[in-house]
């Protein structure tokens, strides 16, 4: 895996130190050396590095202490090992910008422990950045959920993010890429509801020239292209049950043969996946593999929808609003329905809604402005509810449109579903088989969207 | 004062270097024995340091009274 490789370097003017420092080193990075400050600084200039190791005494006495800065200037964390005892040459060292002291004697465990927080303090700020420029929340139960992280970059385990659409899973996929990965490794994403069934094989795996009808040139797959980086397979429900076992042996082994070809691919990627729908239950009731299942597992985050974190509605609108150049103000009334909206579309659909109130000819937003959707679900906050028309020549109302430009087709249509299930339901007395055979679907496919209805309305 | 404390600073640099070299020798002198070639000549030379740096220490303890 291609790991974050650390690069080091030691500057060290005793050969015995040098050499045990070095070789601990080399199994966590690359390690160039230096015998003295005129070495170090040459290094210094020329190359970039994560870490500096100083040794205070080189050439000179304290000569150690006027590199400090120098390593801090290149922003490289800056380790000094001492055999001195006395506190004034440690404080300098500190005030000089040195992040850890070791004290002679020291052992690997000491090291170890110098590169773990390292390691962490690196993170944090990848996370910090993250926090605070691209998922906002003041949200206790999901910030503890989203600690997991953390561990995250310590195995090799899967991860398997959970959450309604328009909750972050993208956002977060790539966080754990940047955490784990340098910037040059490949993050690919690919969202398996958006192949047709028959491709999403051939794009997955890759094929050879001749492979099918069609294949006029050699192509790599998914898998390939995520080699030494990771692979986010989105919407991994909607893979179908024929490619779910496929995949297995490709996910466990990381390895795999590209259509038409008899030589076996290795591919060692971080494996990602996501899914809005309830996977433990179509496990049980058969639509997903288990085995499969049980392989995407591994840290499991769950994003909740913005309903159940609703003081992040305003935090998420102020947010958005001061990303625009063109600043706008809402009105009382208009943050009042916007706190109050289910945002079935989530963060996406809020992020939307803004860019399109920022687009408005005027300053002040005013309840008119708002979408029609938003406006007739949030009744309350208005007296009168415009009827909407329909357009013709379609079974669609202007209502409807305005909900599909907001929020994208699926969503649309999953609302569709829930309503027409719930309805149909009711009118049929709740006896199952009457509303399967009104609604023509089929007895899994009832209790998915009944299941989807209840966690709507749980929120 | 000024001796004192760089007799400890030797020693204490001393001493590091030996016991990290031995825990090295310790984890590759089977599957990497160049390296242990190569730190042990540079140990034996640190050892005769750490006794004169230690005569150095005995002096200054002594001096003290």
């Amino acid at each position: 895996m291609n790991k974050r490789v650390l690069n080091f370097l030691v500057i060290e003017d005793d050969d015995l130190s040098r050499l045990n420092l070095v070789t601990a080193l080399k199994d966590h990075g690359l390690v160039r050396e230096a015998r003295n400050s005129e070495e170090a600084k040459k290094l210094l200039s020329e190359e970039k590095f994560d870490l500096a190791w100083i040794d205070l005494d080189l050439e000179k006495d304290l000569a150690g202490l006027d590199l400090i800065p120098l390593v801090k200037n290149k922003k490289t964390y800056a380790v000094v090992l001492s055999g001195r005892e006395e506190d004034r040459s440690i404080e300098e060292a500190y005030k000089r910008g040195c992040e850890d002291y070791l004290s002679k004697p020291f052992d690997k465990e000491a090291l170890n422990m110098i590169l773990r927080k390292f390691r962490i303090l690196s993170k944090e700020s990848v996370l910090r950045n993250f926090f605070a420029n691209q998922y906002v929340t003041q949200d206790d139960s999901l910030v503890k959920n989203l600690k997991i992280i953390n561990e995250v970059v310590t195995t090799n385990k899967p991860v398997f993010l959970k959450g309604p659409t328009g909750t972050g899973k993208t956002l977060i996929a790539k966080l754990i890429h940047n955490l784990i990965f340098e910037k040059e490794d490949s993050f690919i994403h690919l969202n398996c509801s958006e192949i047709p069934e028959n491709l999403l094989e051939a794009e997955l795996f890759g094929y050879e020239k001749g492979a099918f009808s069609g294949a006029e040139i050699s192509k790599k797959g998914k898998f390939a292209l995520a080699d030494g980086g990771t692979l986010f397979l989105d919407e991994i429900a909607t893979m179908p049950m024929i490619l779910q076992q496929k995949i297995l042996r490709a996910i466990d082994e990381k390895s795999f043969y590209p259509l038409g070809s008899e030589k076996m691919v290795k591919s060692d990627f971080r494996l990602v996946s996501a899914t809005c729908e309830n996977l433990e239950e179509m496990v049980k009731d058969g639509s997903f593999r288990e085995d499969l299942y049980y392989r995407i597992e591994g840290f499991n985050i769950n994003l909740p929808s913005l309903v159940e974190r609703r003081e992040d509605i305003p935090l998420l609108i102020k947010h958005f609003l001061g990303k625009g150049k063109r600043r706008v103000v809402l009105s009382k009334n208009v943050k009042g329905i916007l706190n109050n909206y289910s945002w079935p579309g989530n963060i996406r659909e809020l992020k939307r809604v803004v860019e399109i109130l920022q687009s408005k000819s005027h300053g002040l937003i005013e309840v008119e402005d708002l979408p029609a959707h938003i406006r007739g679900i949030s009744s309350t906050y208005i007296e009168k509810v415009e009827v909407s028309e329909h357009i013709p020549g379609s079974i669609l109302s202007k209502m409807q449109l305005d909900y599909i430009r907001i929020n994208g087709l699926k969503s649309f249509l999953e609302k569709v579903e829930e309503d027409a299930v719930s309805i149909i339901f009711k009118e049929n007395d709740e006896k199952v088989r009457k509303t399967l055979g009104v609604l023509k679907i089929s007895n899994s496919a009832f209790y998915r969207i009944s299941e989807r209805r209840k966690d709507a309305r749980s929120e | 004062m000024q001796d004192q404390n760089k007799v400890i600073h030797d020693i204490n640099s001393s001493i590091s270097a030996i016991s990290q070299s031995i825990s090295l020798i310790s984890d590759n002198w089977k599957n990497n024995p160049e390296i242990v070639e190569k730190i042990l000549p540079l140990v034996l030379e640190k050892t005769e340091s750490l006794e004169e740096q230690w005569e150095q220490a005995k002096n200054i303890i002594k001096n003290k009274g």
